[in-house]
């Protein structure tokens, strides 16, 4: 009888247990989805000022800007985290040509508000490397305990599902040159 | 710099800068320990008396001879400390100054107990002392440095004697962060591995032996063989155990070790699990722990021990600061003292490399660049 308490108690309490693990794993990606969010929501608030003090001095750059304020026109109004995810890679090379471009703008290059916002906008990236970084982390957990037996199953009865990562694009990907940064 | 190089620039500072302050104080020394001697042989000689007096006169003589001696020791002791002190504010920071511009303070607490003890990293000490305390300002960033001991008093034992324990002995090293950082993420260091021991090993003997000579015995069969057991006992379960003279015990809180977090820091767990095998990472902030720690620096965390001779290595990054808290068993900036000579040129040569190891501590983790490292 004994045996069999302790056997019914293992059965409720095991599954239970791999339960509250499940949540709080889900609940954990979404925090690190709202980090996400709120970097992101940084940047795309930076980017009209940026664009604004190009716009005087970047005549023969119209479509890239365009491209770009149309890209964040989207990426403010996505839901998804995986469309977030494309979008931002997409606003991000973008970004990245536009600075390589001003390169060839001496007078913006040296323009003091310019300055003050390509080292925020730098900052801003850092963050939201953070805040990526902390994103795929939880996401790997959940993923673990999705797609491992034997939380999958109670994972699959509570339609839980494993989520995309926050990929990096290729260009960052490639080794960094010290003379770009130094 | 070359190691031929900064040879040259010690021999040059040691010969326009070090010597001509050093003949005048060694021979101040000289002149002070002889009065000192006297003054305590005359202080031994009372305390003789008073004993004599006492067990063949009367009780009297304790009192009448007893006080000027312990008067005399007092006497002798605070003009040790006062000689020491001008050695250290003349001749360490002459030394101090070839890097930039730094005080000595001995009167004033740069990293009060209170400080330390919310870090969390050393919950049980109870005692603070500290050996040096400079700060200072290099290559524009705000430096405190200090060198302290804390420790804690434990009863137990057969005969339930206090035992004084340490918890933390060696440089704790404060300055200003090369990003803008808002909250706190600490890094306490739970192992450090065979590579770290190894590592360490080699840094704490190549200040004295020279890089070649400490790389050999660091990688010796013997040293081998005891980093390889030391780094598999910081492993679970085998930290648990605790070896005395009465035999095996299991610990499971390892007391020795425990770190007391504040309620508002969360676990951070970061994608390098050799990081995550070394260190306990607490902040109040998952995203801004990931500012701090990006892969590069916690890539040099690891490596640490290449630049500065050290054990555990535990981190606090706070606000616009960041604080080091280097276990070592090194003794940071001794010149010499009343009873021993101060003219000794390799004691000069030595704390040269120590400070030429922590400026490089700053090179090393770029404190005092803006890569967004």
């Amino acid at each position: 009888m004994e045996i069999l308490l302790v056997v019914a108690a293992i059965a409720v309490i095991g599954p239970y247990f791999i339960y509250v693990q499940l949540i709080q794993k889900k609940n954990k990606v979404k925090e690190a989805e709202g980090s996400v969010d709120v970097q992101l929501k940084k940047r795309y608030d930076l980017i009209p000022n940026i664009l604004t003090i190009a716009k005087k001095f970047m005549e023969h750059e119209r479509s890239l800007i365009e491209d770009i304020t149309k890209l964040r026109t989207q990426a403010a109004k996505a839901n998804e985290m995986s469309e977030k995810i494309k979008l931002d890679n997409a606003i991000k090379g973008k970004m990245e040509q536009l600075m390589i471009n001003v390169e060839n703008y001496p007078q913006l290059k040296s323009d003091a508000a310019m300055v003050q916002a390509m080292q925020t906008y730098a900052e801003v990236e850092e963050h939201i490397a953070a805040a990526r970084r902390f994103y795929n982390s939880a996401v790997n957990e959940l993923n673990n305990a999705v797609e491992i037996f034997p939380s999958s199953v109670i994972a699959g009865m509570l339609n839980i599902k494993a989520k995309p990562f926050f990929e990096v694009q290729e260009s960052e990907r490639r080794p960094v040159n010290a003379s770009d940064i130094l | 710099m070359d190691k031929n190089q900064l040879h040259q620039k010690f021999e040059e500072l040691y010969t326009k800068k070090l010597e001509p302050k050093i003949i005048p104080l060694e021979q101040e020394r000289i002149s002070v320990a002889k009065v000192s001697n006297i003054n305590l042989l005359i202080a031994v000689l009372c305390l003789i008396g008073s004993i004599g007096g006492f067990l063949l006169l009367s009780k009297a003589y304790i009192l009448l001879l007893s006080i000027p001696a312990v008067i005399i020791f007092v006497i002798v002791s605070k003009r040790q400390r006062k000689f020491r002190l001008k050695i250290k504010q003349q001749l360490l920071m002459e030394l101090f100054s070839l890097f930039g511009k730094f005080k000595y303070c001995p009167d004033k607490e740069l990293i009060t107990r209170n400080e330390i003890y919310k870090t969390g990293l050393f919950p049980k000490f109870s005692r603070k002392r500290d050996d040096d305390r400079i700060i200072g300002n290099y290559k524009g960033l705000d430096i405190i440095i200090v060198e302290t001991e804390l420790t804690h008093t434990e009863s137990g034992g057969e005969k339930n004697s206090d035992n004084t324990v340490t918890d933390f002995n060696g440089l704790i090293i404060k300055t200003t962060l090369n990003k803008p950082y808002k909250g706190k993420t600490l890094l306490y260091q739970k192992a450090i591995g065979q590579k770290g021991q190894k590592q360490a090993i080699k840094s704490l003997l190549s200040d004295s032996l020279g890089d070649e000579q400490a790389d050999k015995i660091a990688n010796s069969d013997v040293v081998n063989a005891v980093t390889g057991v030391l780094a598999f006992a910081e492993k679970l379960p085998l930290k648990h155990l605790n070896l005395s003279e009465d035999g095996v015990s299991v610990s499971l809180n390892n007391k020795n070790r425990e770190i007391r977090v504040a309620g508002n820091l969360q676990k951070v767990t970061l994608e390098d699990s050799e990081f995550n095998q070394m260190y306990d990472i607490y902040s109040d902030d998952q995203v801004e722990a990931r500012y701090i720690l990006t892969p590069t620096f916690m890539e040099r965390l690891k490596n640490v021990r290449e630049v500065i001779g050290g054990f555990d290595v535990h981190c606090l990054v706070e606000n616009k600061y960041i604080t080091l808290f280097i276990q070592t068993p090194n003794d940071f900036f001794e010149i010499g003292n009343m009873s021993n000579p101060i003219n000794n040129k390799k004691n000069y040569e030595y704390i040269f490399v120590q400070l030429i190891n922590i400026f490089n501590l700053i090179h090393y983790f770029k404190f005092d660049k803006k890569l967004g490292l």
